[in-house]
């Protein structure tokens, strides 16, 4: 089953909502643990975000420059060894 | 203690990803990469022992005895909680399996736990109280005060410095004189040791040696446990204080790996043993988390009890109405 990727609480103890400012990655790229696949900025930092998941990238939900509250469901990803 | 530490790691693990996705209640502080801490010194005690924490202490409630469904539907803030979802992260308590509680005041565990030895002394058991605290901890005048009074009333206390080495986002060395706590052993005329804390068999060792101490009536030890923490201070900290290298470095001396490489060195685990057991710990995390999402949240009317003393709670009631 595909896995999400949701806007997790990384920038600030009280951080309700991050922008993600880019993409590092596009849909159809390979993704490793801990690799980042996003910049994302709260109102306390910059953080790159890094990929719970080793798979592929499927779909990106979010469009670069939008601010989404945590817990949004930001990409979809095919987890490694997962038919497409 | 190789079941206990991967209990914790799989608990964290899951309380973090939870707390990431905004998915539990307040503030979540994880212990991951510091599980020998809490498992070495538990593995000393006994039942009627006690224990005190801090803001960081799901490990600590883990390994003195706590069940893994009553600590995840806590921290849920659901009635089945270990507090009845009153407490969530920061405040662990099981008493019945002698974890009297936890404090997020920094240090604020200490007096309580200088309070418990006393306790133990009086009625004359061979019980022993544990204080875990953070390096940060170190600062709090009440730390010294209870250092001294527990070495003057010979209390059977162990002081068990979890030092991750960073006081939230401030590295201790820059603001502590002293370059090891166990060194106040000596002015304090206490026991002390500093010990390699992801070494499990060092702290499980040393912790031996207070316990028996305290036990035998010859008062307080402090433990000096070097350790790292993986995570940020709390889930929401980038950790944008420290360098990738340097949790690199630590992640390579993993606690758990250590266990494992010395006891399938020694013969006495195997690969297949070992996948075993990470299994189970993942699974039981698994029916801990699956536990709590079924477990009821209080009902609000609720939200007065267990706070107060009857009588108190009357005068409340009667100012709300």
């Amino acid at each position: 089953m595909p896995a999400n990727i949701v806007m997790p609480k990384v920038g600030g103890y009280d951080m309700e909502s991050a922008t993600l400012l880019r993409w590092l990655k596009r849909e159809g790229d390979p993704l490793q643990t801990g690799e980042p696949i996003a910049e994302v900025e709260s109102a306390k930092a910059v953080i790159e975000l890094p990929s719970p998941h080793t798979g592929t990238l499927l779909r990106a939900l979010v469009a670069e420059g939008t601010d989404v509250p945590v817990g949004t469901i930001l990409a979809v990803v095919a987890l490694a060894g997962e038919r497409i | 203690m190789y079941r206990k530490m991967l209990e914790i790691r799989n608990l964290e693990q899951s309380a973090y990803d939870m707390a990431s996705a905004g998915k539990l209640p307040g503030l979540v502080h994880v212990s991951t990469g510091q599980e020998a801490v809490a498992v070495g010194v538990c593995s000393t005690l006994r039942l009627e022992d006690t224990v005190v924490g801090t803001h960081r202490s799901h490990g600590y409630a883990l390994a003195k005895g706590a069940s893994p469904r009553s600590i995840m539907a806590e921290l849920m803030g659901r009635q089945d909680g270990c507090c009845k979802g009153y407490g969530g992260s920061m405040h662990v308590t099981d008493v019945a399996h002698g974890m009297l509680g936890c404090t997020a005041i920094v240090g604020g565990g200490i007096g309580m736990s200088a309070g418990a030895a006393l306790s133990h002394k009086l009625r004359r058991t061979d019980n022993v109280s544990v204080c875990f605290f953070g390096d940060g901890a170190l600062g709090q005048g009440s730390f010294y005060e209870i250092l001294n009074m527990a070495s003057k009333w010979t209390l059977p206390l162990l002081l068990v410095c979890d030092n991750n080495l960073y006081s939230m986002s401030t590295r201790s060395e820059k603001v502590q004189a002293f370059s090891s706590c166990s060194d106040l052993a000596s002015p304090y005329k206490i026991w002390g040791a500093k010990v390699d804390a992801n070494n499990i068999l060092e702290v499980y060792q040393a912790a031996c040696t207070a316990a028996d101490r305290a036990r035998r009536g010859d008062g307080p030890s402090i433990l000096d446990c070097v350790t790292y923490r993986w995570t940020g201070h709390g889930v929401g900290d980038p950790g944008i204080y420290r360098t990738a290298e340097e949790l690199e470095s630590w992640k390579m001396r993993d606690p758990i790996n250590h266990l494992r490489e010395y006891l399938i060195a020694r013969k006495w685990l195997n690969e297949a043993g070992a996948a075993r057991i990470d299994e189970e710990a993942k699974a039981l995390v698994a029916d801990a988390v699956s536990f709590a999402e079924s477990s009821p949240h209080p009902a609000p009317e609720q939200a007065w009890k267990h706070l107060y003393s009857e009588p108190i709670l009357k005068v409340y009631q009667e100012c709300e109405s």
